[in-house]
């Protein structure tokens, strides 16, 4: 069966203003990490439960500001490899008919 | 019934701080935990003292050897001489602690965790072979735990061969002169 790549947030990850910033703690590695309102919109729309894939995460964070899916495509791809090292993203195997 | 507006309890949105048409890019710094500091604190002394002075001559295989930095214990011992009963002490003696070392991989003739190894504080070498620190008359002996730290020198097959010795060009100098050697006289 052919698989595409879904995001998930690890659970307990926890996100908090600071400032004009963002804190994130990752209860996976133990560390803290500080990201800017793009990396923590990105974090927001992720949950725990269903995984999102590249192509819908950038979807909807283009939604939020107005612009083309495609535009945001490498930020996002970028912003999720780091969330997955840090510790605050899961990435997961999804069978690819159920997302496209 | 209509309700009248109560204020939102909600949590700041992320997305709503976004502004339309201009998204930066993602970032995201790590922030260092509190054991991470202390560690390069403990790396950057010795990089200060191998700054300051002159690197040591190679003593054993460097390349392998590592440092650990253990407490020091100091044990006085208390005899009796028959006939008289009275406890005369003797001069303070220093060790370090098996127990201390768990997470080291031991070679043969290092103290296991009931046993103690002496440290000359005058030669800076390690005296005999492990011995355990008996509390029981007629000798009566008290460890102590000294708040002095010393930084021992293991080869690679976990055998100490000596420790930090301040004011040396050989056998750890670098270490000895360093903050992880408190427990004797530097220079």
């Amino acid at each position: 069966m052919i698989h595409s790549t879904g995001y998930v947030l690890v659970p307990d990850v926890l996100v908090e203003p600071l400032g004009d910033h963002w804190v994130a703690f990752s209860p996976s590695s133990g560390e803290s990490h500080l990201i800017n309102d793009t990396s923590a919109a990105i974090v927001e729309m992720l949950s725990c439960e269903s995984a999102l894939t590249l192509a819908q995460a950038c979807t909807a964070l283009a939604a939020e500001v107005g612009t083309l899916p495609a535009d945001t495509e490498g930020l996002v791809h970028e912003a999720l490899q780091t969330f997955v090292r840090a510790g605050l993203v899961r990435a997961v195997r999804l069978p690819r008919d159920t997302h496209p | 019934m209509d309700h009248p507006d109560l204020p939102n309890p909600q949590k700041t949105s992320a997305r709503r701080r976004l502004i339309r048409g201009a998204l930066s890019a993602p970032a995201l710094m790590t922030v260092c935990s509190g054991s991470a500091f202390a560690a390069a604190s403990n790396l950057r002394c010795l990089a200060n003292a191998a700054g300051a002075t002159t690197p040591p001559a190679a003593w054993g295989t460097p390349g392998t050897d590592t440092y650990l930095r253990v407490r020091l214990y100091r044990v006085i011992t208390c005899t009796t001489t028959a006939p008289s009963p009275d406890c005369v002490a003797q001069p303070a003696l220093h060790y370090i602690r098996g127990n201390d070392l768990n997470m080291y991989v031991r070679g043969p003739g290092m103290p296991t965790d009931s046993q103690y190894l002496q440290i000359d504080p005058v030669s800076y070498v390690t005296i005999g072979s492990p011995v355990p620190i008996v509390v029981a008359p007629p000798t009566i002996t008290s460890e102590v735990l000294v708040d002095q730290y010393v930084a021992i020198r293991f080869d690679s097959s976990g055998v100490i061969v000596g420790i930090g010795v301040p004011g040396s060009g050989g056998q750890g100098g670098m270490v000895g002169m360093s903050c992880w050697l408190s427990a004797f006289p530097r220079p």
